[in-house]
């Protein structure tokens, strides 16, 4: 059931990684220069986490909206719908970025 | 339990322009229904909204004495075949058929003569004919009941134009399906009824003389 999925979590992670990074690197030269109680590492780090379950995701599938907006009928042909979609491509992203949230603890 | 599906009332409007003005059809197995229509006409909306992807505000699906918003979503019911090429750019034809498979046949797609040639290949680096044959076959071999094909034909090389033809042929014994294309003479080869889109509405066609009538085709032709 999983791999179905696996093509549009795919592209949307790809997209959202490098949105996520330009994100991160804007906000971490708003943000770094104030005093913080956290170290400048463990604030990329969790600006990166967060643009990646926010802004990155939203801005991914705007852009697949946009570039690729076909594809959803490769995924309406298996009764996906695109809510479904999304739903099941978030959870993917959350997973994925729990070993970052991990390594939080650490930092 | 009948298998068939009958759309009514279908209306249609983008922004003042009327569409699609109080659509009614039928289709059950057996049926490849040919629609016709100048670019425009709205061939490409019923197909979506009788799909279940394109909103509006009046209509009325019933697809096996169900009546249905988005057929779509119901498993084994309805497929549709996009207007553009809609497989993920980013997988290879093997993946493609990997993805679908359980709803269709592995093997008849590995043993394909054009697509066993390119099982490799990722579906961005596939010609437009290669990919828009695999896109037929692939919806034509699912279990749904319906088909809905928006051009078809194009960009296939006349050679499996014909393959595409029979494919569509043999799979009407099971399956209801509606097919559009620019290329008419393809679509009256297959189809075994017809209706040209004119005006917002569904025109039964029943000689090529109607075409000319309508003004769909020249009178010299």
């Amino acid at each position: 059931m999983t791999r179905l999925f696996l093509p549009y979590n795919k592209t949307i992670l790809k997209t959202n990684i490098i949105f996520s990074i330009v994100l991160t690197l804007i906000s971490s030269l708003v943000f770094l220069t104030k005093e913080s109680s956290h170290s400048p590492i463990y604030l990329a780090i969790a600006f990166y986490a967060f643009w990646i379950m926010t802004g990155g995701f939203l801005l991914s599938t705007f852009y697949f909206e946009i570039s690729r907006k076909n594809e959803y009928y490769f995924y309406y042909n298996l009764g996906l719908s695109k809510i479904k979609l999304l739903l099941i491509t978030y959870t993917l992203h959350m997973i994925f970025i729990l070993p970052l949230i991990l390594i939080l603890q650490y930092v | 339990m009948s298998r068939l599906l009958e759309v009514d009332s279908i209306r249609k409007a983008f922004g003042d322009k009327q569409v699609l003005t109080d659509i009614a059809l039928r289709c059950q197995p057996g049926d490849i229904i040919g629609l016709l229509g100048r670019n425009g006409s709205g061939k490409s909306t019923l197909l979506k909204i009788i799909f279940g992807t394109l909103f509006t505000d009046y209509k009325f699906i019933r697809i096996n004495d169900k009546i249905l918003d988005h057929p779509f979503k119901t498993k084994n019911i309805i497929s549709y075949l996009n207007q553009d090429n809609f497989l993920p750019k980013n997988i290879t034809v093997k993946q493609v058929v990997e993805i679908y498979s359980g709803k269709i046949d592995h093997d008849d797609f590995l043993e394909d003569e054009v697509l066993s040639k390119v099982l490799e290949t990722k579906i961005r680096n596939l010609s437009g004919g290669e990919s828009r044959y695999l896109e037929v076959k692939l919806l034509l071999m699912l279990d749904s009941q319906f088909v809905l094909l928006d051009e078809p034909f194009n960009g296939i090389s006349p050679l499996h134009i014909e393959k595409v033809k029979n494919m569509i042929l043999d799979n009407s014994v099971k399956k209801g399906i509606i097919l559009t294309d620019h290329d008419y003479r393809n679509v009256l080869d297959v189809a075994t009824k017809y209706y040209l889109l004119f005006d917002g509405g569904l025109k039964p066609i029943n000689t090529k003389q109607d075409l000319i009538d309508w003004g769909y085709v020249p009178g010299n032709k």
